[in-house]
Order: C-alpha cells, then structure tokens, then sequence
C-alpha cells in the first residue's frame, strides 16, 4: 500500500477506518483458516472488536471535533503506519496479526501525542484504542506463543 | 474532469436540479422567473438552479407560517422540545450527507464543513433544553404587600432568517431552532449561492414531524430579502452578511417595526507577542487565516508580531503557509478548498494585486496556484507582508485567503488600532503573559476575544458576539440572547381580593 497522507483530522480518521476495516476483515479469515478451537475463537472476538472499533471512530469524527481547532497536522510519518492485512496461510496468522495491531498501537500512540493539543477528547479515544492494541497483543502472544 | 483519488469522497447527489421551497409542510414551485446557477466551486459545474423567488412567495412562506403559528406557541415548550430532540438523532443519523453537500456546494474541506454541521447539531441541542430557558420568574409581594410580580416570555409570532454563503449549514442554526423552540414560527432564506443543504435541512425537519408551516423556506435573492424586510406580519429577521447588506436590512427591516439582528462584516486582527510559544501557535494562525478560505467573519486577516516577535512569525507562518494543501474539499487530505464563485475569486485576487501595487511585499503568492483536474475558483494561501495602515488590504474585508503582517510598536498601539476600526467582530491575542491576556481581554473592542486562539467562536450556549459595524441590534444570535430576541417579556401583577 501506499504510505497515507496524515494532513487533517479527516484524514487521519478515514485511515484508522480503513487500518481497522481491513484488520477485522483479517481475524475473520483468519479464524476460518484456523480451524476450531481457542486460537480461532480469538480471531473472530478482535474480528468483532476492531469491527467495533470503525463505529468509535467514526462517532469521534462525528461527535469529537470543533472547527475552532481544526489544525492542519504535521508530524505523523505515513510510512510508519503503512500495513498488509492479507491473511495468506495459517503459519503467517500470528505474525500478521501481531504485525496489524502494533500498527495500530504505534499509529494510535502517536496521533493522540498530535491530537492532545487540538482536539483533547479525540486524543483520549486514540489513547484508548492504542492501549487495546497491546493488550490485543498481549493476548495474541499468549495464545500463539504461550 | 475531475482526478479521482482514494481519498476523495463521493458526493451525495451530482445534480440537485431545481429547487423549490419548502412551505406549509411541502415543496411548492418557486413563481421565478428568473434563475440562478449554483456552481461547485471546486469544479465549476452547475450542480442546481436556484429560484429567485419573489414577494409572493415570501408571503405564501409567511402565511404558511401564521397559520401554524397559535396552534404552535399553544404546543407546551416541553412537547416543542421534543421535536428537537428528533431533529437533533436524524442529524447525527444524516450527518456525513449534510457535511458533504456543504463541502461541495461551498467548497470548504470536509473537516470544516463536519464542524460546522457539528455546530449547527449543538445549537439544535442547546434549544432543545427550551423549558428551562425561557422560563420567567416572580417575586410575591414584588409590587407592594398582597400584590405579587411575575414577567412571562412569549412568543412574537412569524420571524425569518437570511443567511451567507461560508456557513450556509450553521448560520440558520445560530437562529430558528431557539425562535421555533419558543413558540414561533420560521421562514428561512438561506445564501442564493449554497442553498443545497437547506434543502437536506427542511427535509428531516418535515421528517423530525413539525408540525406543516412551523418551518418554511423560501430560495432567492435580493426580492425575497426586501419581501421579508418589508412584509407586515413578520416580527422581527435575523441576518448575516455584509456590513453593507447588513446596514441596508437592519434599516428596511426596523423602518418596518421589526426587531432586528444583523451580523456584519469584519477585518480581524491577530496580535502576536515575543513571549509567544510560535511553534505552538502558527498552526492556529493558519487556521485561523486560512480555515473556510479565509471566508469566515472571524477569519484572522491582519497579523502583527510586536517587536521582535514580527520577522519570526512571519517566517514560520510563511512556511506553513507554504505548505498547505489547495484542492476539493472531498477530499479528505485537502487543507485548503476554493472560494464560492469566481467573481470572488477575481475579487480577492484584485486585493493581492492592489496590496501589491500599494507596496506590500509578497511573501507568499496564491495567485498562481491551480489544482490538477479542477478547474474552480481556487486561490493559493497568500503572505503580504510591509503591509501599511492606509493600503486598502489593511483596511477592507478581504473574505479570502490573504494574511497582512504590519508592524506596531506595542500592545497599546495593537488595542488602539482594534477600537479604532470600524469592525468589531474579533480580535485574538497570542502570548504567555497572564497580564497582557487580561490587558487586551479588557480594552479590546471586539465582540468574540481569543486568547492564544485566532477563531473565537461562540459555542451554541454563548452568545456570537460582534459590535460596531460587524453588528447591528442589540441581542445576538445563539444561547439566552437568541431566546429574548424571540420572545416578548409580559410583566403580570397580581392582587387578590
């Protein structure tokens, strides 16, 4: 993919949708490549919970922003944030989905740093979202590689 | 034709075709006879024809209204209130259409124009808590023992509503949710040149279920505004606009015994001190400058850095200016979007070029810029800098994306050009200093301050402020003043015996 254009907080949301579209698009064929069984069950709950997650962002588009500090952005590096969410074979799964959220994690960490001086409630809901990353990680870790 | 991208959005309709007006709870054929083009600034194409509607109209609009107009103000605030709850959930449900067709029919980012929506959402919001707002109050034995006081608010009857082109979602908002939710009745007539989301507007308000006549909207131009100026059984107008429209309204209107509020034009200044944190407010200068264009009544277009404060500003504000992206407003990394029309477009490229010719230097030039695949009305961020007190870019209201840097000696003389101008719409200081926050906070007049903020825009629950030639009446638009310019206080004294 190409690196995105992080110019505005439109911009920077539309591609937080698209990196959380394409990652439940990801555990759900994940899950089906998996087969029964714990590793599944937990690609279909992120599945549910990055789904979820497209609904949070756009109400932060939505409900979160005021034109009186609509900034232009600077500083977020499109090249960082950058992904592949196709899920190829049940061998690549863990990597590809360990690879996905710390995407995520690292893109949510730094937009809210962007963020917490323009729109303070839109930084709390990227802050959120990037602490749900590592935990996701956590328990991705645990189930592949515990 | 126009480039796509990935990231440009789909508009919600290609063609809105002609457009009718909204009376009596239906769309009814304008009496036009003549027709105006509503063009995508971005593109250039025809994207509606808009009715010049005539005096007829207006008053087919307001007969509509005076009909619904007992039942209505009979219609407990509480029950009124409701309708805006309903109003409020189909915005939000309606929201992305409403921000896009004000995008594409203004041409602002997308960004912009879904804060403005979200604006005009909150003051939907903030009328919905009508009950409590418009209560009276009373005092036993107020007039002497045995005699007690009370004041009522009530309604007025028909008002109506004439709004500009940058904000043609919010500005209407700024008005009827707070004279409908008091127990009037409203006729709108948004900008002839971006009346498309109006159009949305009155649809989910006939959705929402007032009741037919309660809202009414009329499309037009300089017929319809005297129609509403002029017209016997309308109470009182509200307008945004010019100064010079706003002066003509305000006269026409109040010669007719109407209450009025008209909002006006503005040239604010941006004061920068030395102690400034530069890094952190440049991007809201360049907000504040460039955001909507530059066609924002609260736009900053004057910047002045005190002492040493002047030459790094300008080159960091210069730089960022430099660097904003100019394009249609779908899409979703544009920064910058056209202006309305390409009369105004050559207008405000007439200013660069009479700064120029006056002395200024041209630091940054958006003369030239031109976006690949679009052919609109677009004009670059552009930097005049050596700008003088009597050149006319430090005097006029420009509307556009031009930013004058001049150069004072101190704060007083900053606070001292503000109150000498004849706009008083805003003015926005930027510093670290407590005291000279306070300072300009207290001497400054204008009627929205910023501090270390350059668009200091009145939330739904304050009043938008405005004084001098930038504002003409006495209450303003939004919050407990748009609930008195709606009602009539009733003073009741009561004995018993």
């Amino acid at each position: 993919m190409e690196p995105p254009e992080l110019t505005n907080f439109g911009s920077l949301v539309r591609f937080a949708i698209e990196l959380e579209s394409a990652t439940a698009v990801f555990y759900t064929a994940a899950a089906g490549l998996l087969g029964p069984g714990r590793s599944a069950q937990l690609a279909l709950e992120l599945a549910a919970q990055h789904e979820s997650r497209c609904g949070l962002l756009v109400r932060t588009r939505q409900q979160k922003l005021n034109e009186m500090v609509l900034e232009p952005i600077t500083g977020l590096d499109g090249r960082r944030y950058v992904f592949d969410a196709a899920a190829s074979s049940v061998g690549e799964v863990p990597g590809d989905a360990m690879a996905l959220e710390t995407v995520g994690a690292r893109l949510y960490e730094e937009s809210s740093v962007v963020a917490k001086s323009l729109l303070t409630e839109a930084a709390r809901t990227f802050r959120k979202l990037s602490d749900e990353n590592v935990r996701n990680l956590a328990a991705l870790r645990e189930t592949f590689q515990g | 034709m126009a480039q796509k991208t990935a990231t440009l959005l789909p508009e919600v309709e290609k063609n809105y075709g002609d457009l009718k007006n909204f009376i009596g709870g239906k769309w009814v054929d304008s009496t036009a006879t003549e027709w105006l083009d509503d063009t995508n600034p971005a593109t250039g194409e025809r994207i509606a024809r808009v009715p010049l509607s005539s005096k007829e109209d207006i008053d087919a609009a307001v007969q509509a209204a005076k009909a619904a107009w007992e039942e209505w103000r009979e219609t407990p605030p509480i029950s009124r209130a409701r309708y805006f709850f309903t109003l409020r959930d189909l915005m939000e449900q309606h929201f992305e259409e409403l921000a896009r067709i004000v995008s594409q029919d203004h041409g602002k980012i997308i960004d912009e124009a879904r804060g403005e929506v979200r604006r005009a959402i909150e003051n939907v919001e903030v009328a919905a808590g009508i009950p409590s707002l418009m209560m009276g109050y009373t005092l036993e034995d107020g007039a002497a023992a045995g005699i007690d006081e009370e004041i009522l608010y009530q309604p007025l009857g028909v008002f109506a509503g004439i709004s500009p082109f940058n904000f043609p979602a919010m500005v209407q908002f700024w008005f009827w949710p707070y004279a409908v939710a008091t127990g009037n009745c409203w006729v709108a007539k948004p900008s002839e040149q971006d009346p498309l989301v109006q159009k949305y507007v009155a649809d989910l308000v006939n959705q929402a279920g007032f009741p037919p006549g309660v809202f009414n909207l009329v499309n037009g131009a300089k017929d319809a505004v005297e129609g509403i100026c002029d017209h016997p059984d309308i109470r009182g107008v509200s307008f945004v606009g010019s100064t010079n429209v706003a002066k003509l309204v305000y006269a026409r209107a109040a010669s007719h015994g109407k209450r009025v509020q008209c909002g006006g034009g503005a040239k604010n200044l941006l004061v920068v001190l030395p102690d400034a944190k530069l890094d952190r407010i440049v991007p809201n200068m360049i907000s504040s400058v460039y955001g909507t264009a530059g066609e924002r009544c609260l736009a900053g277009s004057l910047v002045v850095g005190l002492e040493d404060a002047h030459d790094a500003v300008r080159k960091k504000f210069s730089e960022a200016a430099s660097k904003l992206k100019v394009g249609y407003g779908l899409d979703e990394t544009v920064q910058m979007g056209p202006v309305i029309t390409k009369k105004h477009q050559e207008r405000v490229l007439g200013y660069i070029d009479k700064g120029e010719q006056e002395g200024a230097q041209v630091v940054l030039d958006g003369r030239k810029v031109r976006v690949s695949g679009y052919p609109g009305y677009f004009v670059g961020p552009t930097v005049l800098d050596s700008v003088s007190p009597d050149m006319t870019v430090a005097k006029d209201e420009i509307f556009g994306p031009v930013a004058s840097f001049m150069t004072m000696d101190s704060l007083d003389d900053a606070i001292d050009w503000i109150n000498k101008s004849p706009y008083g719409n805003a003015a926005s200081i930027y510093t670290s200093s407590g005291k000279a926050a306070r300072d300009f906070r207290y001497r400054a007049r204008a009627g929205s301050i910023g501090i270390n903020l350059g668009i200091a825009a009145a939330m739904a629950y304050f009043p938008f402020g405005g004084m001098k030639n930038s504002f003409f009446g006495d209450l303003h638009p939004q919050g407990r003043d748009a609930v008195r310019f709606f009602t009539e206080s009733k003073v009741v004294i009561t004995r018993w015996v």
